[in-house]
């Protein structure tokens, strides 16, 4: 046991960790005595992680903490550790993942198996020499969610998330671990848009053990997205050739431009629009074109600080939809709208011949910085597997010069924290390897000198987003002209909106449109719905 | 569309309104006329890949010959089937040596 006089020098809060970690500790013992792991799993963990901002020293921590108990504990098994280190820092706002796997057992003719936590880039518990020898078995774990799109933003620690994330690793990953029907994995492929990736992953895995209908099912959607990119190049192409005839150069931005640049085959990038940057200056000169070449405007908000984008979208021939997103800020949020401007992005911007003479994306750095803020900035932190491919595949591309310079830009602008973030969970979901003097050059910012580092905290709504925009926001002016976005869009937006648009009345009614808005709005942000 | 027995000396190019990507070891191919869209396997992913040039049916034989285990005669009455499937269908155009005529 720990002598009384050592625990009296500890900290009052490593005390209260001692005692949370032996709490679990003896609960997960207990347990495993009476119930399967994967449901003392799920009682341990509670529902998702803690909505709260985790301490990065937290792992470290626990690892201390949980290891000191265990040496003194009986019955302290690698599954009881990881148990309890899985849940306590689930509990305080972190996302580990709790492997279980095998290695063969030397002369002996049995499996040796293995549980331990990995969080932020270490092992939390179960950490023994030979780690490297097991095949991670995992997911193991309580069933996946049926709603496909709850796969990520509900816990990384999901198996079918889990298992998903071992698939674009390489590693083997048993059916029976995933607890899933055939038809929900096709549908949450689907949406979160890795049915190419999981295709080609399962294809060069050499003993997948994955049903019949459901590989055929996924190669068959592959296939269908292989067919509808080439519909979608042609378009890129026809659209960026009518614009450069006008002289508008854009730069293509995010999925589009990753597509055709870092993935083996563009179709394994899917997307629903492209996203192109356009100097301010351009935007009636993009307006006229697209809708010359048939596009027609979505019904965006039309507001300069409140949107700072335009999109046209048509049908074509064969029923594929092409949607083209014109940006003059890189963001919708005050925190990272100047991070990078047209002039800034051209000056690094690079040729992307397959999508026609006239393409050009953000340059490889710039890329990954981009890559690394989107779920930030724009998706409260929403855990999508396919933006860390992204940015997997960017950083295994980039050359460690070019990284040590990314980590520069990142600390420059005022990013670090988000950087770091994003090239950490890479690391983990996707087992990408960023050389530690970059991390350590983006961790060694302090956060709290970064305001883009509020965007991390989990949790964040709507109306938080627009607290951080208003703060962020240098001048007044742009402070109440921002909430008059808000509150009064342009007329023309409303009306059409409320599919008023041509008709006579609808001048009439736009002050109980704007009533009936304001008011619903309100409404969502009061109920916790915005 | 009829199709007349492809001769070796005949010359094969892809037609014209298709487009056509690697879709891992397959090619994918849509014809933009109908919109029904084909798929050739390894083989045939490397035949269509020769045809986005005009090039003489012999010098197919010969190219996979080459680069496949695969007996001569049993690889040029392969080839012709494919090729011949693939006039029918209108994805590649015929041309005959010297007259130019497609089939």
């Amino acid at each position: 046991m720990v002598p009384w006089s050592r625990l009296r020098a500890l900290r009052a809060a490593d005390r209260r960790l001692l005692a949370e970690s032996g709490l679990r500790l003896v609960a997960a013992r207990l347990g495993l005595w009476v119930v399967p792991s994967f449901t003392l799993r799920r009682a341990l963990d509670g529902g998702d992680p803690a909505r709260r901002e985790p301490d990065p020293a937290l792992p470290e921590r626990v690892a201390w903490a949980v290891g000191a108990l265990s040496r003194r504990l009986p019955g302290m098994t690698c599954l009881v550790q990881s148990l309890a280190a899985h849940a306590l820092l689930r509990r305080h706002g972190h996302r580990p993942a709790l492997h279980i796997g095998v290695r063969e057992g030397g002369n002996e003719p049995q499996l040796d198996a293995h549980a331990w936590v990995e969080c932020e880039g270490r092992v939390v518990a179960g950490e023994i020499d030979r780690l490297p020898d097991y095949r991670v078995l995992t997911p193991a774990g309580p069933r996946a969610p049926s709603a496909p799109g709850a796969l990520v933003t509900q816990a990384v620690a999901a198996p079918l998330a889990d298992g998903l994330a071992a698939v674009l690793r390489g590693e083997r990953c048993p059916w029976l671990t995933l607890g899933v029907e055939p038809a929900d994995l096709l549908a949450a492929c689907a949406e979160e848009d890795l049915t190419g990736l999981i295709h080609r992953g399962i294809a060069r895995a050499a003993d997948c053990d994955w049903p019949r209908e459901l590989r055929d099912g996924l190669a068959r959607a592959a296939r269908t997205a292989a067919i509808e990119e080439l519909l979608r190049r042609k378009e890129v192409v026809a659209v960026l050739d009518a614009l450069a005839q006008h002289g508008v150069r854009p730069i293509l931005l995010k999925g589009t431009p990753l597509a055709y640049t870092v993935y083996e085959e563009p179709s394994l990038r899917p997307r629903s629009d492209t996203d192109l940057f356009i100097a301010r200056e351009q935007r009636d000169a993009v307006r006229r074109v697209m809708t010359e070449i048939g596009y027609a405007a979505t019904n965006f908000s039309d507001g300069e600080i409140l949107f700072c984008q335009f999109e046209f979208a048509r049908e074509d021939g064969f029923g594929v939809g092409h949607a083209f997103d014109f940006h003059w800020k890189i963001s919708t949020q005050a925190a990272f709208a100047d991070l990078l401007g047209y002039d800034e992005l051209a000056a690094e911007a690079t040729a992307v011949p397959p999508l026609g003479a006239h393409a050009r994306a953000a340059g490889a750095v710039h890329a990954l910085l981009l890559a690394c803020i989107h779920p930030v900035m724009h998706h409260r932190n929403w855990e999508r597997l396919i933006w860390l491919c992204d940015i997997h595949q960017l950083t295994g591309r980039l050359p460690p010069s070019a990284l040590e310079r990314f980590a520069e830009l990142a600390v420059r602008k005022g990013v670090a924290a988000v950087c770091g973030r994003q090239l950490a969970l890479a690391g983990s979901r996707l087992g990408t390897a960023v050389p530690p003097g970059v991390l350590a050059a983006l961790g060694a910012t302090d956060r709290a000198t970064e305001p883009s580092a509020s965007y991390l905290v989990p949790g964040r709504r709507w109306r938080d987003e627009l607290v951080s925009n208003v703060r962020d926001l240098g001048r007044w002016t742009d402070r109440l002209r921002l909430l008059r976005e808000v509150a009064f869009p342009s007329s023309a937006y409303v009306l059409r909106a409320y599919g008023l648009e041509g008709v006579a009345a609808g001048r009439a009614l736009l002050p109980a449109l704007y009533l009936h808005r304001g008011m619903r709005g309100l409404w969502k942000v009061v109920r916790g719905r915005k | 569309m009829t199709v007349r027995t492809i001769p070796d000396t005949a010359t094969v190019v892809v037609a014209g309104e298709l487009l056509h990507s690697a879709f891992g070891a397959e090619t994918v191919i849509l014809s933009l006329e109908d919109g029904v869209y084909y798929g050739l396997e390894e083989v045939g992913a490397r035949i269509w890949e020769l045809l986005q040039r005009p090039i003489q049916v012999s010098a197919i034989r010969d190219a996979l010959v080459a680069e496949y285990d695969v007996d001569p005669e049993r690889c040029r009455r392969d080839l012709l089937a494919l090729l011949q499937d693939l006039a029918a269908r209108g994805l590649v155009e015929v041309r005959e040596r010297g007259d130019g005529a497609v089939v």
